[in-house]
């Protein structure tokens, strides 16, 4: 598969890695990250409740992973 | 999936996103600032750095509840005492007073008290511009039918997300987690921002979805807590007339046995007789407990407003526990102000997914638009090329 970089993006030293598949992902492969991402929301969501602290720090941590999995997608995974 | 089963799931997503985007944006939009209501109401008030004292804590210095009342009702000849609740950070008492017991919210009038000096702290006037913004965001000054309304979008919403979650496999079963296809026309390029950012605030939306459609349910779960669980705790006086407001006794008295039997928990509100909250005969004392989860689910004491007698104290029923603990997780009030700034970002997050919902929908319209789903049973490209 050549790849060529579209015009207006910055050139990346190292080929992009192969995003777009030819074959399709199992179901599971598919909802893997979402289903941790998910998982995680909700303890963070839970663990705020249960106390103050280090309860809430942890909630900031968990619940802060839904945006950082965004911010790295949108960072890293630019075809 | 089939290609069938994929169209009705697609129609769904389109429809239940389309009927509710308009009043969804309102909501995460109005919702931005009520969530730093409290920093927002800081910055305006006189909250300037003086010791925490809980108006609630049992101190010698503090002047009698009763007292703080009288005053309220000195200031609003002909009014009742309709509630009174505890400032956590400053030694003030708020008393709410009305006409009548059952006094619609426009008729009362919130007078703060100092409880170590006595002296009158403010009026709560409930006009400002959060007011506004909150009355917005809860019924759009259209009372229950207009709660009632927003819970149903808060449905819609939920159906939403769920068909969204049925799509987003179809789109991502060639694609890694998160991959943009930023070199792609920008009809593709804003599915794979719609998914992205969809996917990852899935979890925090349907939170913030479900317990705000509880708070719409509100009324109706308060009214039923008062004919099913008040009104079985004070069934005695189920045939007395009610009592009237010249032979209340002490709120003090009450408090005290309250906590006779409750030892080193904290009252948040009292209702007075005749209101929502309580029988026509009783102070009705909420209880809260010390975490973040306990202190938001309260327990009624019930008092003889009369002669400060217990009738009762029983935890609440599931459905009024559920409506309290929905509080906290629809506003996010309750971890610090990192946890309100994750809020405000994974409400920007909504915002852009549902701007770019009505975007995808509209460059669909157009006549040389091809369909970005495709039925798996197609040996060929999942996405549809442009």
């Amino acid at each position: 598969m050549t790849r060529i970089s579209p015009p207006g993006t910055l050139m990346r030293t190292a080929p992009a890695p192969a995003l777009v598949r030819k074959r399709r992902r199992p179901l599971r492969d598919v909802f893997a990250l979402p289903t941790v991402i998910a998982l995680a929301s909700l303890t963070g969501l839970g663990l705020a409740l249960l106390g103050d602290g280090l309860f809430d720090a942890g909630a900031w941590i968990l619940l802060g992973l839904p945006i950082m999995a965004a911010m790295w997608a949108l960072r890293t995974r630019r075809r | 999936m089939t290609a069938s089963s994929l169209r009705t799931w697609a129609g769904i997503h389109k429809w239940s996103s389309l009927v509710c985007t308009i009043f969804l944006l309102m909501l995460c939009v109005t919702g931005l600032p009520l969530i730093f209501h409290d920093e927002i109401d800081a910055l305006a008030g006189d909250e300037d750095g003086r010791p925490v004292i809980d108006a609630a804590a049992e101190r010698a210095d503090m002047l009698p509840l009763d007292e703080m009342i009288a005053k309220a009702l000195a200031a609003n000849p002909g009014h009742v005492p309709l509630f009174l609740s505890f400032d956590e950070e400053r030694p003030v008492v708020n008393v709410t007073t009305g006409p009548t017991p059952d006094a619609a919210g426009i008729d009362m009038q919130i007078r703060s008290y100092d409880r170590l000096t006595g002296e009158l702290a403010g009026i709560i006037a409930e006009d400002g511009v959060m007011d506004v913004i909150l009355q917005i965001h809860t019924d759009m000054f259209l009372g229950l039918p207009g709660m009632l309304f927003l819970g149903a979008v808060g449905a819609l919403f939920i159906v939403a997300l769920v068909s969204g979650v049925v799509l987003y496999a179809p789109i991502m079963r060639k694609m890694d987690f998160g991959t943009v296809r930023a070199s792609r026309p920008t009809r593709i390029r804003w599915l794979d921002y719609h998914n992205l950012l969809g996917i990852t605030a899935l979890a925090w939306a349907a939170v913030v979805g479900l317990t705000g459609i509880i708070h719409t349910l509100a009324t109706p779960i308060v009214d039923y807590w008062r004919g099913d669980q008040l009104a079985e705790l004070t069934a005695a006086y189920a045939e007395a007339e009610p009592l009237p407001a010249s032979r209340y006794g002490s709120v003090d008295t009450a408090l005290r046995t309250v906590r006779a039997v409750r030892p080193g928990s904290r009252p948040q509100f009292i209702a007075f007789p005749g209101g929502s909250y309580s029988s026509a005969h009783h102070y009705t004392i909420f209880l809260q407990g010390g975490t973040p989860l306990t202190k938001g689910i309260l327990t009624p004491a019930v008092v003889d407003a009369e002669t400060g007698a217990l009738t009762d104290v029983r935890p609440m029923p599931w459905y009024m526990k559920a409506l309290q603990i929905s509080r906290p997780l629809h506003f996010g009030d309750y971890g610090g102000l990192p946890l309100k700034i994750v809020w405000a970002a994974l409400d920007l997050f909504t915002i852009v997914i549902l701007g770019s919902g009505v975007y995808l929908w509209i460059a669909g319209r157009r006549p040389q638009a091809r369909p970005l789903l495709q039925a798996e049973t197609a040996n060929e490209s999942l996405v549809a090329a442009e």
